[in-house]
């Protein structure tokens, strides 16, 4: 028989106004299985804990039942004080009468019974809770950080400086990201590489960074505190430990080809580091234009290699590395295709005529049939980006001319439901502000003008940077472009301005778009890969819009920078520390513990059907096999892995033999709870 | 708390199965308010809609109350992701059997209601009492009889 | 036909690529047939198939049945289109491989209701009511079928349900619970129903634990309610319409109705038809955002 201690609480007159707790004490103690009744003032208060306590200790209970406020006001107390008075803290229920009861009826006498009622259901309840156990889980002491760009750097430095050994995922063969490609930032002007690549050479010199340049994330397995992650390291096709990276094999390597981190403005060689200052400085061949692996010709590298560390034959290598927490940092991207809109598609590069040598090896852009001094604004950092293919001038990538007319168009792609994504990619008024004030520094007689829908410039600075930059450069234009279009060298600009109400054409000799700011395309691959949640544009989805910003949906993986939505430089540093601060609080501690409440299986009625592993959100049910003492296999069942499981009881309910069940939420519990319902009112 | 104290000669008896994240907090924030509503519902906490088994209105019915409400968060902000997306196909099926038992479905009422709707819950239960008391007892199956039930002990109270 | 698939079967089974053959033999009277086990490929002469092989074979393709039986790694069964959709189940619900299974497809002009009614001849009358709704008398998926098997268009929606149901559906509430509620008298709980269905494979069924006691084991109105209710819960979108719930009922209570319904609805609400895809997900084990939601406030 069980000995339930009933503890009534008054709450100072908020329970006692509207429910006479001395019945409702008196009847719950006729139960059956009720050992001890008590009727307080101030249960929460500490004398009442300290009765609670002592209670427990004197009538030797197994169980007890606080009648009171809301569990979510009072339920960790009492468990607390249970456990201090060693009774198991799953065996304490809170019955809710001030929320639900008291504080929602007038007439004393339905409050009294409802009250009776609500106790009753919870006492009938306690009879099936079984002590749990909360689960200690070991940690990894390790940091994944997946991307190396700003945010990954960022975060991978203040992980490393709190002496947490990290490891970066980067898929191309150097840090820096997108930070990398800019020219100066806004609002202040600085040199984006100046301020970047220090950070990156920390992170290469840091003891307690690994970086796994040019590699991918395979596979993410575990749960919080353990994870275990897969990680191909594509061949580089160079000994990466022989490298000095002094630079004999890119210099003298005779094949080129497009330059992505040039945004395809400029040629590279095919072993290649794709910028000067790239960490790690080792090259890497690019096999699918490399003829000595297409038809194994050349090898020039190998031989001009004074340490003999080009290896040909060097295969893609997967490691396996344990891990604690991951920290997702893998950036955005421009919106492809937006071209479509505005003046064609880009075709394969064909060299333009009639251009300098030096412009002809740096701006190789084909003139025919499209548009091709109509750029986005990665593009335009690039141009005007010192260490970029025209060394800082501005010339448009069809001659090689300096633009003496641009025109800037804002929102390309942002807030535009039909064409492009809903949501507004809020770096896009800043950048623009600052493309015409570097083109305005860099040809002093040029005419700038921008076309806008409106001006968001809520940030430190950024107001300011606004108002300069139309006061001193450019023409702001308040519209939208209706059309482009080829006229002679110039690029026909047909607008309005809505503040005059005119229509405007203006020719100009290159056209810069502030394409929309969209995630990776395998942004979802990545998420289902660690099994996060992404929203409809393929941002992943932090666990709670405000108060949990940086937590994904699972637990011990955490987002930092543009993946997560669209930001700026400074968002993405503050968000990446944040990350990393989630990081070490998460290892702050030796072990992690997790309410028990999760589902367990009943192994031996499985049926194999495997809904709950369907139905799972977290991917915690497994499928494992179940064998005898000899080891011989018997049958398959349904296998719940704690660690993941965050106890929604789905697979409960999917389960027609009641196999698997929900600690905490069994269907014995609510059965006991239904039943012990009357409704009885006086 | 100035609404009227009305007696009728029938209280239907309601049962609410509820997620502890949205309904049950929204059921809070109404006491918290200090709204006040009809008291005849009595509500099982579970951790997410997805829990509620048919079985257990099933169960609800049997043991002879009145009315019975299902309530979770709305489509999109379920704590577990998805849970109430099931909740809402399982239901969509389960009504339909009941249904063609010959179970009344104004005895059911299905709901979201989010941690800041107390407004929307205490109007739920006010409509949804008023709605039962108005069909009176559930009969069906409150008068199938048990032929057995004479045999079975009663609890010593 | 049966030369066909006799031949086959000695074939297969003198080679040992299967193990037994499960088809239908004459009963002990001349309107019955039974199920039958063919281990010896000499007993093959054994098999018949006419209308009067009303059983439902995949049954014994079930786990709780005692499935696979000593000595059965692949196992030939005979199978009527509305039996091979049982299977498509059987293998969707992971409690079957496909590769475990042989499968003689017939084409079947229908069956007849019951075993009384057979006379010879199939008509109209005495066609069980599944068989004017079928659309797989040509089966889908067979390994093995006597001649040449006709292309069939099976993308379109079901025929809608028997007669009865839409006469129940259409009645008022508190009459169909009547209805019930008499239906219901008579049932005595053998389980009949359960023991004959296909697709209850739970080890132990949910009305025999007692812990908790969900469903009243007393076969009073109550707990037969309940029982009736939680079975054809636990068949939404997994039932594909074999009827033999019905048949086998020694009081003859019309429990697929309920089934029929609920394909009904399945079909409907969520587009879904059971038995005809080994890898799409049954009903209630998938959702879609915008699924409808016009019974909730």
């Amino acid at each position: 028989m069980a000995k339930i201690g009933v503890f009534v609480c008054q709450c100072g007159n908020n329970i006692a106004r509207t429910v006479d707790t001395a019945d409702v004490a008196e009847k719950t103690g006729e139960l059956s299985g009720v050992a001890h009744v008590e009727d307080y003032k101030f249960m929460c208060s500490a004398p009442g804990q300290e009765m609670f306590k002592k209670a427990i200790k004197d009538n030797n209970l197994d169980g007890c039942i606080v009648s009171a406020c809301s569990p979510k006001m009072h339920e960790a107390t009492f468990r607390k004080a249970a456990e201090d008075a060693g009774l198991n803290p799953f065996k304490v229920e809170i019955a809710n009468i001030r929320e639900q009861c008291s504080w929602v009826h007038d007439d004393k006498e339905i409050a009294t019974a409802k009250s009776k009622d609500i106790t009753k259901m919870m006492v009938n309840r306690l009879k099936y809770n079984r002590p749990l156990e909360r689960y200690k889980m070991p940690v990894t002491k390790r940091a994944l950080i997946i991307g190396g760009g700003i945010a990954g750097i960022q975060a991978a430095l203040d992980l490393a400086n709190a002496q947490i050994p990290v490891s970066i995922v980067e898929r191309e063969p150097s840090l820096g990201g997108n930070m990398a490609r800019l020219s100066e930032t806004f609002p202040t002007l600085d040199c984006s590489q100046c301020i970047l690549t220090p950070r990156m050479v920390e992170v290469s010199n840091h003891p307690l960074i690994s970086i796994h340049s040019y590699a991918e994330l395979e596979k993410l397995d575990g749960y919080i505190g353990n994870f275990r992650a897969t990680i191909r390291l594509k061949a580089k096709s160079v000994i990466e430990k022989d490298c000095t990276g002094c630079g004999e094999c890119w210099e003298k390597c005779p094949f080129t080809v497009e330059n992505e981190f040039d945004m395809g403005l400029s040629k590279r060689s095919v072993i290649y580091i794709p910028f000067p200052q790239a960490v790690p400085t080792v090259p890497v061949i690019d096999r699918e234009n490399c003829p000595k692996f297409i038809k194994d010709k050349c090898g020039l590298c190998a031989k001009v290699c004074g340490q003999q560390c080009i290896d040909f034959t060097q295969q893609d290598r997967v490691i396996e590395e344990e891990f604690g927490a991951v920290i997702v940092a893998t950036g955005f991207k421009l919106m492809p295709n937006v071209y479509k809109e505005y003046g064609g598609y880009r075709p394969p590069h064909m060299t333009p005529k009639k251009l300098t040598a030096k412009i002809r090896k740096t701006l190789p852009r084909s003139t025919a049939g499209r548009l091709v001094d109509v750029i986005n604004g990665l593009e335009f950092e690039r141009l005007a980006s010192a260490s970029g293919p025209t060394g800082g001038e501005i010339r448009r990538p069809s001659d090689g001319k300096v633009p003496e007319t641009v025109v800037f168009i804002a929102c390309v792609g942002s807030r535009d439901c039909n064409k492009g994504v809903e949501y507004c990619s809020k770096i896009c008024c800043m950048y623009t502000a600052k493309h015409t004030m570097l083109y305005q520094h860099n040809v002093h007689h040029g005419k700038s003008y921008v076309f806008y829908m409106d001006i968001r410039a809520g940030g430190k600075g950024y107001e300011e940077f606004i108002n300069r930059a139309q006061s001193e450069n450019a023409n702001y234009v308040r519209g939208r472009v209706s059309r482009l279009s080829k006229k002679g060298d110039k690029i026909l600009v047909k607008g309005a301005d809505t503040f005059t109400g005119h229509a405007l054409e203006i020719e100009a000799d290159m056209v810069v778009l502030a394409t929309a700011m969209v995630p990776q395309e395998d942004a979802m691959g990545v998420a289902k890969n660690l099994g996060i949640s992404y929203d409809q544009h393929g941002f992943f989805s932090e666990q709670h819009p405000k108060l949990m910003p940086v937590d994904s949906s699972t637990g011990g993986i955490y987002l930092a920078g543009a993946c997560q939505g669209v930001k700026d430089i400074p968002e993405t540093v503050a968000q990446a520390s944040a990350a990393a601060s989630k990081v070490m609080q998460l290892f702050s501690r030796e072990e992690l513990e997790r309410e028990p409440e999760v589902a367990i299986v009943d192994e031996k009625n499985c049926m194999n059907c495997w809904d709950c592993v369907t139905v799972c959100p977290y991917n915690a049910i497994d499928r494992t096999e179940i064998t005898n003492r000899q080891g011989q296999f018997l049958k398959w069942a349904a296998k719940v892995n704690p660690g993941l499981c965050q106890g929604c009881g789905l697979c409960n309910t999917v389960c027609r033999s009641k196999s698997i069940e929900l600690e905490g939420y069994t269907d014995q519990q609510v059965y006991a709870q239904i039943t012990a319902f009357e409704g009885a009112f006086v | 708390m100035s609404k009227k104290i009305t007696r009728h000669d029938f209280e239907p008896k309601i049962m609410a199965f509820v997620c502890k994240w949205c309904t049950y907090s929204g059921a809070d924030l109404a006491g918290t308010s200090r709204m006040d509503y009809s008291p005849n519902v009595r509500m099982v906490r579970l951790p997410c809609s997805g829990r509620i088994d048919p079985q257990f209105l099933i169960k609800a019915f049997e043991q002879g109350v009145d009315g019975v409400i299902v309530s979770g968060c709305h489509p999109g902000d379920c704590h577990y992701n998805e849970g109430n997306y099931y909740a809402r196909r399982r239901n969509l099926a389960f009504r339909e059997l009941l249904d063609f038992h010959g179970i009344d479905l104004a005895r059911l009422e299905f709901s979201w209601i989010s941690a800041a709707e107390a407004i929307k819950w205490t109007k739920v239960i006010d409509v949804f009492t008023d709605k039962i008391r108005e069909l009176g007892q559930h009969r069906e199956y409150a008068d199938m009889t048990d032929p057995y039930a004479h045999y079975l002990v009663k609890e010593a109270a | 036909m049966i030369e066909a698939i006799r031949t086959q079967a000695h074939n297969l089974l003198e080679n040992k690529e299967i193990d037994v053959v499960i088809g239908y033999g004459n009963g002990s009277d001349p309107t019955r047939t039974t199920p039958v086990f063919i281990r010896k490929p000499e007993e093959v002469n054994r098999l018949i198939f006419d209308p009067r092989c009303i059983n439902s074979l995949p049954v014994y393709l079930n786990k709780r049945q005692g499935y696979p039986k000593k000595g059965w790694k692949r196992v030939g069964i005979i199978g009527k289109g509305c039996d091979i959709r049982a299977i498509t189940q059987l293998i969707a619900e992971n409690q079957l491989s496909r590769d475990e299974v042989y499968i003689f497809g017939v084409p079947c002009d229908g069956v007849v209701s019951h075993f009384s009614k057979w006379d010879g001849s199939l008509r109209d009358d005495n066609r069980a009511t599944k068989c004017s709704e079928c659309d797989v008398h040509i089966p889908n998926d067979c390994d093995f079928f006597p001649g040449e098997r006709p292309e069939v268009d099976r993308s379109g929606p079901y025929k809608v349900s028997a007669p009865q149901v839409l006469n129940l559906f259409n009645l008022k509430t508190d009459k169909r619970f009547k209805f019930w509620e008499k239906e219901f008298e008579r049932c005595f709980k053998c389980y009949a129903c359960r023991e004959v269905c296909p697709h209850c494979s739970c080890n132990i069924c949910i009305t025999d634990r007692t812990t908790p006691n969900w469903i009243d084991q007393a076969p009073h109105t109550k707990g037969v309610f309940g029982w009736h209710l939680t079975r054809a819960l636990h068949l939404v979108g997994r039932c594909t319409g074999c009827g033999e719930c019905t048949r086998a009922c020694p009081v003859d209570i019309q429990v697929d109705l309920f089934n029929q319904r609920m394909k009904d609805v399945v079909q409907g609400s969520f587009g879904y038809k059971s038995g005809y895809s080994e890898t799409e997900k049954p009903p209630l084990i998938t959702y879609m955002t915008d699924d409808s939601e016009n019974f909730i406030q």
